[in-house]
C-alpha cells in the first residue's frame, strides 16, 4: 500500500489546486473585461479583446502582467490613458471637452419637446377660436 | 412667413452646419495623411526608457542620459516598409549634426543590423525593443514614429508615419534650430 500516502497527498492538494484555478479564472475574466472596454489603436473600431493586431496582443499581455502583479482595474486603465489618451477608451469619459457629446442629444430632446408643446398649445388655441361662433 | 418663424425653421440647418464645422475642426487636428490622433505624450516628459543596444557591445539607449540637449528619437523596424522610405530623411538629419537616436521595434536583430549596414546608420545609439514595451511606453500606434525632444526632456513633437523631405524642411529643422538656440 505504498500508493496510499501519495493519494492522500494529492487529495490534500486538491483544494489548493482548485483555488489556484479559480484565481486564474478570475484574472482571466478581469483581463477580458478590461480588454473589452479598451480600443485597439491599430484597428480603431475593434476592442483590444477582439483584435488580432500585434499591438493589441502586446497590450493584452501587458494588462495580464499588471493584473497578475495585483494592480487595480483603474490603475491599469489610467496607465494606458497616460500613454494613448482618452482615445483608447471605447466609452468616452464625461468631462468639459465631451459635454456636447453626452448632453447634446438630451439638449435636442428638450428643445424638441419645448417646441412641440408651444405648437400644440397654439393649435389648440386656434381651434378653440374657430369653434367659438362669437369669435371674430 | 414671419421672420421669427423663418428663424425657427433655419435653426436645424444652422445647428447642422455648426456641428459639421466643429467635427471638421477636430478632424483637422489629426496628422496629415494618418488617422492617428495627437499623441497623449505631447508636451509631457519623455518616459524613462532603457534598452540594450542593437549593436552588441555598444552602449544602449537611456533617455535619462539624453537630457541637456535636444534630440530626435525614431521608432523603426526592418520589416516596416515606410521605414525604408523615410530612412534617407533620418540620414539627412544626422548629416546636419542633429542627434538622432533609434528604437528598433520588435525586429529580428540580425536583419535590423544589415538594414543599417546597407542603408547607412543615422543613430548615435539604437536600443532594441524586443517585446514592444518601450513602444507602448511612448504611446506609438505603429512604426515608424518620430519624436522631437527638447533639452529638458519634454516631447515637443510626434510624427506618425514616414518622414518626408517636406516634413524636415517645414517642421523638424525649424523646430530643432529653435530648440538648440531659443534666442534665435
Amino acid at each position: 500500500m505504498k500508493a496510499v500516502p501519495g493519494v492522500i497527498g494529492i487529495l490534500l492538494l486538491l483544494p489548493a489546486l482548485a483555488s489556484h484555478a479559480r484565481a486564474a479564472e478570475d484574472s482571466d475574466a478581469r483581463v477580458r473585461a478590461l480588454a473589452e472596454e479598451l480600443r485597439c489603436v491599430v484597428c480603431q473600431n475593434q476592442s483590444l479583446l477582439d483584435s488580432d493586431a500585434d499591438l493589441a496582443k502586446d497590450m493584452r499581455a501587458l494588462i495580464r502582467e499588471r493584473v497578475d502583479a495585483g494592480d487595480t482595474d483603474e490603475a491599469i486603465v489610467a496607465f494606458l490613458v497616460e500613454r494613448y489618451g482618452d482615445f483608447i477608451l471605447l466609452q468616452p469619459p464625461f468631462k468639459p471637452a465631451t459635454w456636447i457629446l453626452w448632453l447634446g442629444p438630451l439638449a435636442f430632446l428638450v428643445l424638441a419637446l419645448a417646441l412641440a408643446r408651444t405648437r400644440l398649445r397654439r393649435a389648440r388655441v386656434s381651434r378653440a377660436r374657430t369653434d367659438d361662433p362669437d369669435a371674430p | 412667413m414671419t421672420p421669427r418663424r423663418l428663424l425657427l425653421y433655419a435653426l436645424p440647418a444652422v445647428a447642422v452646419v455648426a456641428l459639421a464645422a466643429l467635427f471638421a475642426g477636430r478632424l483637422a487636428t489629426l496628422e496629415d495623411g494618418t488617422d492617428v490622433p495627437p499623441s497623449a505624450r505631447l508636451d509631457q516628459a519623455m518616459p524613462v526608457i532603457q534598452l540594450e543596444s542593437l549593436h552588441p557591445g555598444e552602449p544602449g539607449l537611456d533617455t535619462e542620459a539624453l537630457r541637456g540637449a535636444p534630440y530626435v528619437l525614431n521608432v523603426w523596424a526592418e520589416w516596416c516598409g515606410p521605414c525604408k522610405i523615410e530612412h534617407p530623411q533620418l540620414l539627412a538629419l544626422s548629416r546636419r549634426g542633429i542627434a538622432v537616436y533609434g528604437i528598433n521595434y520588435k525586429d529580428r536583430e540580425e536583419r535590423a543590423r544589415s538594414f543599417l549596414a546597407e542603408r547607412g546608420d543615422p543613430f548615435r545609439a539604437v536600443g532594441t525593443d524586443q517585446d514592444g514595451k518601450a513602444g507602448i511606453e511612448l504611446g506609438i500606434f505603429g512604426v515608424p514614429e518620430t519624436f522631437v525632444v527638447d533639452r529638458d526632456g519634454i516631447i515637443r513633437h510626434r510624427h506618425a508615419g514616414p518622414l518626408s523631405e517636406g516634413d524636415l524642411e517645414r517642421v523638424f529643422l525649424p523646430m530643432l534650430a529653435h530648440l538648440q538656440d531659443p534666442e534665435r
